[in-house]
């Protein structure tokens, strides 16, 4: 990643903006162009912000772009409407299968002390 | 100040970090035995102004319902932007879904900028230049580790949704007034890293001074008493002030004991006065008069009168301020000075 592509994908970052299958209704998130069930044709499709916590993992290693921000936990996130997501968890000391949680956003990491400062989706306890 | 076409609130939320330190836990680093408040919120290390404005303005739009494609304007109130230059309005703009067609501004007057960037709304809706507007406060404010200020410098913020009252409006604005002097209690210079104050005239003249005569000011235009208002809200840098400020001005603990968060959250600059009228708003009926006054120091302070209306119910933060407080964990200066970047590996 640079600072431009970071940009790039700002929108999908920012706003959990997924894709859906206009043949089957798939939905994924990150988009893809494809559906990966029939490989239909997909357009942007706006995910809900609330899920639960299917699997989770603590990250220890990590680029040293993500130094003040290790170790922190991954995990796979069922929304609402079914889509599975994988995000990170934030204000949690302790996650658990099940844990009801929402999208917010917040700081991925920075580019040095004078870069640009990356801006994302995380999924923390439901408030 | 009464806009020429009537305005009000119609949308509010607001954000409160989930970490928070005991004053006594930074009283006995250094030696200290007196306290200002009990306890005080600090950002987690992926949080700032910009992360906290999101949080705030997002919890305005989804309790109010207000539709994302009428908000003509994000202005934000901080004293803690995470760019110096670069407008943090724009990153939560677009996190939230906006109009690229907004206006769009940093304000910075210390803790008042939130009030400031209401006024400024208020203006824009009631011209018709934009629909709705938005206004946050918020601030990840920095205390130098071992000064007075390490004890109170908080977390926090607010956003409320502006429009013209026939679109619907939770609380209708029936006046505002301001008063600013050049005044030297508190400054940041540039590229500095933490504030300075000058104690000779941290309350008297400048606290005291400016948030009375602006709520005198408003009260003698427009004839106001304080046994008007249901409620009242004070900036609140600590405990003392603004509890003593509302009896010299004539209200009662009662008026101003919803609003005051300040013994539990601290002191969150721009969010302040703004997230203690979020906490009234939450437990406000109609027909109640609201109070606002805000205080920024180099000084200045914006006072604010609203009504509540029958649309206070159905459009009341979801969760209120108090479930924010409750949920909060004690985090100890280890901690807090590894997520405030006091300390690095
Ligand atoms: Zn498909």
């Amino acid at each position: 990643m640079t600072e431009v592509s970071d940009w790039r994908f700002r929108r999908y970052r920012y706003r959990l903006i997924g894709s859906r299958c206009r043949e089957c209704g798939e939905t994924s998130y990150p988009p893809r162009r494809r559906c990966a069930r029939c490989g239909g044709a997909t357009e942007e499709y706006q995910l809900p912000r609330r899920g639960r916590v299917v699997h989770y993992t603590l990250l220890k290693a990590l680029p040293t772009r993500y130094n003040r921000y290790r170790p922190y936990y991954l995990a796979v996130v069922e929304l609402s409407d079914g889509t599975r997501v994988i995000g990170m968890l934030t204000d949690v000391d302790e996650p658990s299968e099940g844990m009801e949680v929402e999208a917010t956003l917040r700081k991925l990491y920075t580019y040095g002390e004078d870069g640009k400062i990356i801006y994302g989706v995380k999924f923390r306890p439901v408030l | 100040m009464r806009p020429t076409r009537e305005v009000g609130i119609y949308g509010y939320g607001a954000y409160i970090p989930r970490y928070i330190i005991e004053n006594r836990d930074i009283a006995d680093l250094w030696g200290r035995d007196a306290t200002p408040i009990k306890s005080k919120s600090f950002p987690s290390y992926d949080e700032d102004t910009i992360t906290i404005a999101y949080e705030a303005a997002l919890r305005a739009i989804e309790s109010s319902g207000a539709d994302r494609s009428l908000i003509g304007a994000v202005f934000i109130g901080s004293e803690s932007k995470p760019y110096a230059v670069k407008p943090s309005g724009t990153v939560v703009a677009e996190a939230l879904g906006l109009s690229r067609n907004i206006l769009s501004a940093d304000y910075e007057f210390a803790c008042k900028a939130g009030t400031e960037a209401m006024q400024t709304v208020f203006g824009l809706v009631s011209s018709g230049m934009i629909r709705m507007g938005l206004a946050i406060g918020a601030d990840t404010a920095q205390g130098r580790p071992g000064d007075e200020l390490e004890y109170t410098a908080a977390a926090g913020g607010a956003a409320y949704i502006i429009s013209r009252v026939e679109d619907g409006v939770l609380a209708r604005l029936e006046a505002s007034y301001t008063y600013v002097s050049d005044t030297p209690d508190f400054w940041r210079r540039s590229l500095e890293e933490y504030p300075r104050h000058l104690y000779r005239f941290t309350g008297e003249p400048a606290y005291f001074h400016h948030i009375m005569s602006s709520v005198k000011g408003l009260f003698d235009e427009y004839g106001y008493s304080p046994s008007d208002f249901k409620y009242a809200v004070f900036h609140q840098p600590n405990y003392k002030f603004p509890t003593r400020v509302a009896k010299k001005l004539g209200f009662t603990m009662d008026q101003i004991k919803p609003g005051l968060v300040v013994a539990l959250v601290g002191n969150t600059y721009s969010g302040s006065s703004l997230l203690g009228l979020a906490a009234t708003l939450d437990v406000a009926q109609p027909g109640d008069k609201i109070l606002l006054a805000s205080f920024g120091s180099g000084a200045g302070s914006d006072s604010m009168v609203f009504e509540v209306t029958d649309l206070i119910e159905e459009r009341r933060m979801k969760p209120p301020v108090s479930k924010l407080i409750s949920r909060m964990v004690p985090g100890d200066y280890a901690t807090y000075a590894m997520f405030r970047d006091i300390l690095r590996r």
